[in-house]
C-alpha cells in the first residue's frame, strides 16, 4: 500500500458551495483524513442539506469535545423513539441517571486491573487464531486476523459457546456496515432499514436465548457474573447485545489499522517485527492516528451555537473524534504517525460520561494478537490486491485488507 | 497557587503551579505531565488518571467517594495511598505534594 495525496471532492461544481457526502463515498470511506482536514479548516461545524434527519456534523477538536461532554445539551437518548419504548443500545442510548446505574454495575468489569485479569485468556485465543493461519503466504487482514481474533475474545467474555462464533461475526458485521449510516440518508430506504430491523431481530432472539440460559446455569464468564447483580434481564440482555456488538468490529478496526499504517512505514514494521515490546507505544500513537471509530451521535436538547453554526433542538450531531485526534490545535504534526510524540492526545474512545466502556480490552487483545503475529513473521508486504472499503460511518477500518507473509 | 510535584516512574521531577478549583489531574494535564491518561476526561469512570500520593497529604485529604473507591480496587497496581487525580481538588493543603505517576495506566 503506498501513500497516496487525495484532493477530497467537497465542493458543487455547480455553484462552488462546500458540499461534504461520506456516505457511499469509497474516497472517503478508505482515507478519510484529507476530507477531515478540509472540513476541520472550512467547516468544523458543518449542517448537512437534505438528509431525513437534520444532520450537523462536527471536526474540530474544540467541538467533539464539547459534543461528548456536555451530555446534558447532546444527549444520547434518541428524542425519534416513542417515550416508554424499549430501546435497544443499553448504556450507549442513555443519559445520567439511568446511565450512571448501570456503568456503576458493569463499569468496574472493564477497569485496567479487572481487564489484565483476562490477559491469559485472551493471549490463549491469539495463539489459536496464529496455529490456525501460520504458514498461510497471502492473508486477508480483517477476516482472516482480526475478526477472528475479536469475536473469539468477546464470545469468551460473554460465555458464548464456539460454534456460534462465525454467525456472531458474520451479523456484527452486517450490523456495522449499516451503523449509523441512516443518519446521512436522503431518501428513505425501505430495504436498507428492513435489513438494519432483521439483523437486529436476529441477534435479539438469539441473545435472550444466550442470557437466559446463563441466569439458570451460570459459567465463569462476566454475563454469568453481570446475572448476579442488581440488572433486569432485559438489561442483561441489552447490555450482551451492546458488548457483543461494539466488542467486534471495534478491536478488529484497531487491530486491521496497525497493520494498514505499518505497512505505510516500512522502518516502523522493521522495528516491530524485530522486537515487539515497542507495541504498546505503537497502538497508543495509531489510536491517535487512525482510531477504530470515526465518529458517533448525539441528540441536540437545545437551541445553542457551536463555532458559529446554529444548532436546533433535534438536530442529530455527527461527531467525527477521529478527526479531532489529528486536530493541530490538539498535536503538533497531527497527520504524522510519530512514535516519540510527546503529549499525546486523542478523543479516540470519546469523552466524557460514555467513554468507551471497552478502551483497556481494545487495547490489550490488540496487544496480545499483534505480539504473537509479529514474533511469528519475517516479513509483511502489502498483497497486489487493493484493500476495501467499510461502508460504515462509525467504524474506521476496512472490509477487506489482503497482505503477504513470510513466516519464520 | 500551590506548587505541586509529579514524580515519573524514571524518578524525573515536575513542578507545577496549580490553579485552586482545578483537579489535580487538570493541572498535570495543562502541564503536560505524561503519564496521566484521564481517558474519560475527568467524569472518574476509567481509573486511568490513577496516582500515588506522599503519605504526609494522604491522610489529610477527604477521602474519596465510594464510586471512587470502586474504581480504585480495579487500576493497575493500587496502593493505600491511591487516588484518582481528577477527584482531587486544588487547595492549599495539596502545597509541596508529591503525586507518584504509576509506570503504566493499562
Amino acid at each position: 500500500m503506498t501513500e497516496q495525496t487525495i484532493e477530497p471532492t467537497l465542493h458543487s461544481n455547480q455553484t462552488g458551495t462546500l458540499n461534504f457526502e461520506p456516505l457511499g463515498n469509497r474516497e472517503f470511506l478508505l482515507d478519510p483524513y484529507p476530507y477531515f482536514e478540509k472540513m476541520r479548516k472550512e467547516a468544523p461545524v458543518y449542517r448537512h442539506e437534505g438528509t431525513l434527519i437534520p444532520l450537523v456534523s462536527v471536526f474540530s477538536h474544540e467541538s467533539v469535545k464539547r459534543v461528548y461532554e456536555d451530555w446534558e445539551n447532546f444527549s444520547s437518548v434518541n428524542p425519534h423513539m416513542k417515550q416508554g419504548k424499549r430501546v435497544f443500545g443499553s448504556l450507549l442510548k442513555m443519559d445520567p441517571p439511568q446511565h450512571s446505574r448501570l456503568r456503576e454495575i458493569i463499569g468496574p468489569m472493564f477497569l485496567p486491573g479487572f481487564i489484565r485479569q483476562q490477559e491469559p485468556m485472551v493471549r490463549a485465543e491469539a495463539k489459536r487464531v496464529i496455529s490456525q493461519i501460520k504458514n498461510q503466504t497471502h492473508l486477508e487482514v480483517v477476516e482472516d486476523l482480526a475478526g477472528v481474533m475479536t469475536v473469539g475474545v468477546i464470545c469468551n467474555l460473554t460465555g458464548i459457546p464456539s460454534q456460534d462464533h462465525q454467525l456472531i461475526r458474520d451479523w456484527t458485521l452486517d450490523g456495522a456496515k449499516i451503523e449509523g449510516n441512516i443518519y446521512f440518508s436522503k431518501t428513505y430506504d425501505d430495504k436498507a432499514i428492513g435489513k438494519m430491523a432483521a439483523v437486529g431481530g436476529r441477534l435479539m432472539g438469539y441473545y435472550e436465548n444466550h442470557v437466559d440460559s446463563l441466569i439458570k446455569q451460570p459459567g465463569d464468564d462476566l454475563i454469568s457474573k453481570l446475572s448476579q447483580s442488581d440488572l433486569t434481564r432485559i438489561e442483561l440482555i441489552d447490555f450482551t447485545q451492546l458488548l457483543v456488538g461494539a466488542g467486534n468490529e471495534t478491536t478488529a478496526g484497531l487491530i486491521t489499522n496497525v497493520i494498514r499504517v505499518l505497512l505505510q512505514h516500512p522502518d516502523v514494521l522493521e522495528q516491530v517485527i524485530a522486537d515487539q515490546s515497542i507495541l504498546p507505544t505503537v497502538i497508543e500513537e495509531l489510536v491517535r492516528f487512525w482510531p477504530p471509530v470515526r465518529g458517533g451521535y448525539r441528540h441536540a436538547v437545545n437551541e445553542l451555537e457551536l463555532e458559529g453554526v446554529k444548532i436546533n433542538p433535534g438536530d442529530t450531531v455527527w461527531v467525527w473524534g477521529a478527526s479531532a485526534s489529528r486536530d493541530e490545535n490538539l498535536n503538533e504534526d497531527a497527520d504524522k504517525f510519530i512514535l516519540d510524540r510527546k503529549r499525546r492526545q486523542h478523543i479516540a474512545f470519546a469523552k466524557g460520561v460514555h467513554t468507551c466502556i471497552g478502551n483497556a480490552l481494545a487495547r490489550m487483545e490488540t496487544r496480545c494478537i499483534l505480539e504473537e503475529f509479529f514474533s511469528s513473521i519475517k516479513s509483511l508486504k502489502t498483497s497486489e490486491t487493493p484493500a476495501e472499503p467499510l461502508s460504515s460511518m462509525t467504524i474506521n477500518g476496512l472490509a477487506s485488507l489482503p497482505v503477504c507473509v513470510e513466516w519464520k | 497557587m500551590p506548587d505541586i510535584k509529579f514524580k515519573q516512574p524514571d524518578g524525573q521531577i515536575i513542578e507545577v503551579e496549580a490553579l485552586i478549583g482545578d483537579s489535580v489531574m487538570m493541572a498535570a494535564s495543562k502541564a503536560g505531565v505524561e503519564g496521566i491518561e484521564a481517558e474519560c476526561g475527568g467524569s472518574g469512570m476509567c481509573g486511568t488518571c490513577h496516582c500515588y500520593v506522599d503519605e504526609a497529604t494522604v491522610e489529610n485529604l477527604p477521602p474519596p467517594e465510594k464510586s471512587e473507591s470502586n474504581i480504585l480496587q480495579w487500576v493497575i497496581e493500587p496502593q493505600a495511598n491511591s487516588r484518582l487525580s481528577c477527584q482531587l481538588v486544588v487547595t492549599d493543603i495539596l502545597e509541596g505534594t508529591l503525586f507518584e505517576v504509576p509506570a503504566t495506566q493499562f
